[in-house]
């Protein structure tokens, strides 16, 4: 080395004159020559060109240098107090490997104020993934158990210790607000849902859903993106590497990845191979040779421990049981509703109504609006009424059908038996209450009633902007009272400071039934839960509770399962078109019941299946 | 918890503020809007805060926990951070006893030069500048340790000196100009004289985080080299490769993070040289770095 150290010029910087009383060999100093071409980039930083010693290589900062030589040069020179304090502020923040979790201590503050609390399993698998599995990962436990909580923790990590700057998370679509609020509110990271192709390069953190990411135009922008990670959601959907969804994400650059489903196979050994080979090309060698050394045939792996320990290096999945999870107690209060003699004649009014209909030709096409029909006459009259209201202005049926009349009965009609119940029940509790119902018109008649007899009550429902959800919310842990929300009011938020739900009329799709109990049945919840089910005697919803309750005992399901077996059955109609079908064809109760139990057997049967499924090599 | 407690009261104390402590180890401090902004971005605003450096403190009264890792002391760190990027202090020369360092001068020459008797004629003193490195040393692989190290540039001589500086005997300010010797190097040059002296210290120190770091990412890239090996996409094989090396490929980033420019003192003298025949000569002692120099 014997030539001038010169940083972005060309020419040996101007030494100066030497003090006439040293020595003037002392200052000559080996120096190296660079150009601007041999320096490196690395995130918006310029560095020296490495140096390779023995078993690593170094790079010095220039941008760093720089920034203290431009101080330098305008003799911007700060108190020593300050310097001192720095110095110790530097040592402070010095990261020291992977020992600890920074993320937990540095939103220990945070999640108190949310209440979030992390569970063992969950810190456990956060710090499997960044010592052990270096960032990639599919995390595959069972459902309930907080995948996502994992993925967060795991992405503030590697942000906290500067490992991740740019981070892109594929969702299903429904989902992206779900990770928005998620990552915002537990992890405080802020992050963007993509909405136009000028997203892709301009959010650090962006969420967005798989679908349109493949898609052109986004799709080739995305690939000339460098991500420092990559999250995938309900990645079982690509399973298939035929798809465009796997070339899609298989083409992007990721440093780190994470794969997040709770069914990484369901039929066929081949979806797990071309998961991981997404993950990480290689674990598990060539399809041809992983065949030929794990695979019996397609559902039976040959040489399962070896497997499992190849495995434990890309897949980490949690069970339910003593280790990870205690949910609080489910408890279900089924309470009968009897229908006052008035109410009785109209209910079965409209259902023969219905019935008689259903054969009528505007119908055979579209039974929807009965559907709707049937539905509402169990939840209020009110509800009834819109719909009758609506079927009458649309004039599809002639004035024969009694339609108007039925019409005017439900107007005329002053007694609502459920509702009444239902207050007595609020006073009984003596707590914060959310009511669940389907139809904005029951809601907004519960809301008026309480409201009347002195209850300060809240709705919820889908029409309310995130920000005004948000601030019911807030009002509702603060304030408490009685909170009456449709389904799609409660979707992707959560309450776990209550405990009492009243389901004041029962959504014939379980899954619907589920999502509500979610909402406040999930982790975080420090109290049994009461689930309070309203079903008026001798009318179909009793026949839902029988499903629900006795045949297929849904209540005591874990969150999601019931998803996994629906998905699993793969069924031709919706459960609610079944349903539909049984109560028209069918008159008597007995008949009913039949109906139902061989349907409750079938999701039975598929849960059996499902567990059987559950492959011993994870 | 003292040693974070010092550095939260210092902090304030630097930004001219006054915790009061309202309760035994609950404290408040008026925080103008500036600072709040500074801490919590640029939508927060002044306010009391309340604080405490106990858990238990924290969950009765609902003041703020400042803790290691936690939140707050991470955006009270960051703001220090961001301050001192460049300092300038002296060793002012009354902290050394003049007339010891004469005794030692005059032993070591009378050592070195059996044979001769050594006066001292006079004597006066100045300033050398210094300059005063704090790098952080950012080891990385898959996992990512970092350390701090505080090498000293002699900005006459270039030569590096790896001792600690005892920062409580500096103080502030600047040496008038006559009392000031020439700096000879560039701050550019002594920062490679810096980069030499660590790359050795480097060479030399435990690499076994390197080599575990080098043996995984080699079994990884014989995997990526044997899955690909049979199939067509050189393209996706590069990448792969190129993004396990980023993940995996053993390096140490190092980046100034301060400087200081120091002004130690140096002391001349003129001595006489008495043996067979009479000579003068020129002396000077570093007292920081105890280097006797002859000078022409």
């Amino acid at each position: 080395m014997d030539t001038a150290l010169v940083i972005g010029q060309n020419k040996p910087s101007k030494v100066k004159e030497a003090d006439s009383l040293l020595d003037p060999s002392l200052i000559i100093i080996p120096l190296l020559q660079y150009n601007n071409a041999s320096l490196t980039e690395d995130k918006e930083e310029l560095f020296y060109p490495p140096v390779e010693l023995d078993n690593f290589s170094v790079k010095y900062s220039l941008s760093a240098f720089k920034g203290i030589i431009r101080e330098l040069r305008k003799k911007f020179f700060d108190d020593l107090s300050w310097f001192r304090l720095a110095l110790e502020a530097d040592q402070m923040s010095l990261t020291h490997g992977f020992s600890e979790l920074l993320c937990v201590k540095h939103l220990e503050e945070h999640w108190k104020r949310v209440g979030v609390v992390p569970y063992p399993h969950q810190i456990k698998t956060a710090e499997n993934v960044l010592k052990n599995l270096r960032g990639q990962a599919i995390l595959a436990d069972e459902v309930g158990l907080g995948k996502t909580i994992e993925a967060g923790m795991i992405l503030k990590e590697y942000m906290l210790r500067g490992f991740v700057k740019k981070a892109l998370i594929l969702t299903p679509a429904s989902l992206c607000w779900q990770w928005y609020q998620e990552l915002y509110e537990k992890f405080n990271i802020q992050t963007a849902i993509q909405k136009s192709e000028w997203d892709w390069e301009y959010a650090d953190v962006l969420i967005a859903s798989l679908d349109t990411a493949k898609r052109e135009p986004h799709a080739s922008i995305i690939q000339n993106i460098a991500y420092d990670m990559l999250i995938i959601d309900e990645a079982h959907k690509l399973k298939n590497n035929n798809t465009i969804a796997w070339k899609f994400v298989n083409s992007l650059q990721k440093k780190y990845c994470l794969m997040l489903t709770a069914t990484p196979i369901q039929n066929d050994l081949k979806e797990l191979y071309n998961l991981i080979t997404l993950l990480k090309p290689g674990q598990l060698g060539s399809y041809r040779e992983f065949k030929k050394k794990f695979m019996l045939d397609k559902r039976t792996p040959k040489n399962p421990e070896k497997l499992k320990e190849l495995l434990s290096g890309v897949l980490i999945r949690n069970r339910r049981g003593e280790g990870t999870v205690q949910f609080t107690e489910r408890h279900v209060h089924p309470i009968i509703v009897e229908l006052s003699p008035e109410e009785r004649k109209l209910y079965d009014q409209i259902t023969n109504f219905i019935k008689k209909s259903s054969q009528l030709l505007p119908f055979q096409a579209n039974i929807l609006p009965l559907l709707t029909l049937q539905r509402e006459v169990c939840s209020s009259f009110i509800a009834t009424a819109i719909t009758l209201e609506k079927m009458c202005q649309q004039n599809q049926l002639g004035p024969e059908s009694g339609l108007n009349q039925l019409l005017q009965d439900v107007l005329k009609l002053r007694v609502n038996s459920k509702y009444d119940v239902t207050e007595r029940l609020i006073r009984q509790i003596n707590d914060r209450v959310i009511i669940f119902t389907e139809y904005r018109a029951s809601q907004e008649y519960i809301r008026y009633r309480l409201e009347q007899v002195g209850f300060k009550t809240l709705g919820f429902d889908g029409s309310l902007s995130r920000g005004r959800k948000e601030w019911i919310r807030y009002l509702f842990q603060k304030e408490g009272g009685v909170l009456v929300s449709t389904e799609s009011g409660g979707e992707g938020l959560n309450f776990q400071f209550c405990n009492q739900i009243i389901n004041y009329d029962l959504p014939w799709n379980p899954m619907r039934l589920e999502q509500r109990i979610g909402r406040v049945h999930r982790l975080g919840q420090t109290r049994d839960v009461h689930i309070y089910n309203l079903v008026t005697k001798d009318t179909v919803e009793e026949h839902i509770m029988y499903l629900l309750h006795e045949k297929i005992n849904m209540f005591q399901m874990v969150l999601g399962e019931l998803d996994a077996i629906l998905l699993h059955l793969n069924l031709n109609k919706s459960i609610e078109a079944q349903l539909m079908e049984i109560f028209l064809k069918h008159n008597t109760k007995a008949e009913i019941h039949h109906e139902l139990d061989k349907l409750g057997e079938q999701i039975m049967k598929g849960r059996e299946e499902l567990k059987k499924q559950e492959w011993n090599i994870y | 918890m003292n040693k974070v407690a010092d550095v939260v009261f210092n902090f304030f104390k630097l930004c001219n503020l006054k915790p009061v402590q309202i309760r035994k180890g609950i404290y408040q401090v008026q925080i103008p809007d500036a600072l709040a902004k500074e801490l919590d971005g640029w939508r927060a605003k002044g306010g009391l805060f309340q604080f405490t450096f106990d858990q238990k403190l924290a969950e009765t009264y609902g003041a703020e926990l400042i803790s290691e890792g936690g939140y707050r002391l991470d955006s009270i760190i960051k703001v220090i951070q961001k301050q001192a990027r460049l300092s300038n202090a002296i060793l002012p020369h009354t902290t050394f006893f003049e007339p010891t360092i004469r005794r030692k001068i005059l032993d070591r020459l009378a050592k070195e030069n059996p044979g001769y008797r050594w006066y001292i004629v006079d004597y006066h003193c100045k300033y050398s500048p210094y300059f005063l490195f704090v790098l952080q040393l950012t080891y990385l692989a898959y996992e990512k340790r970092e350390e701090i190290r505080k090498p000293l540039v002699d900005l006459i001589t270039g030569r590096v000196l790896t001792f600690e500086i005892p920062l409580d005997l500096l103080v502030e300010g600047e040496i008038e100009k006559s009392m000031l010797l020439k700096r000879r190097i560039s701050y550019q040059q002594a920062y490679q004289q810096i980069q030499l002296e660590i790359n050795e210290q480097l060479q030399y120190s435990d690499a076994t985080w390197a080599k575990q770091a080098t043996e995984i990412m080699q079994t990884e890239r014989e995997r990526l080299e044997n899955f690909f090996k049979d199939l067509p996409d050189d393209e996706q094989k590069e990448r792969r490769i190129a993004e396990l090396m980023e993940r995996a490929k053993p390096r140490v980033q190092i980046r100034p993070l301060r400087g200081v420019l120091l002004y130690f003192p140096k002391f001349l003298y003129r001595v006489i040289q008495v043996g067979s025949k009479e000579k003068t000569n020129r002396i000077s002692y570093d007292p920081v770095s105890n280097h006797l120099e002859y000078l022409v």
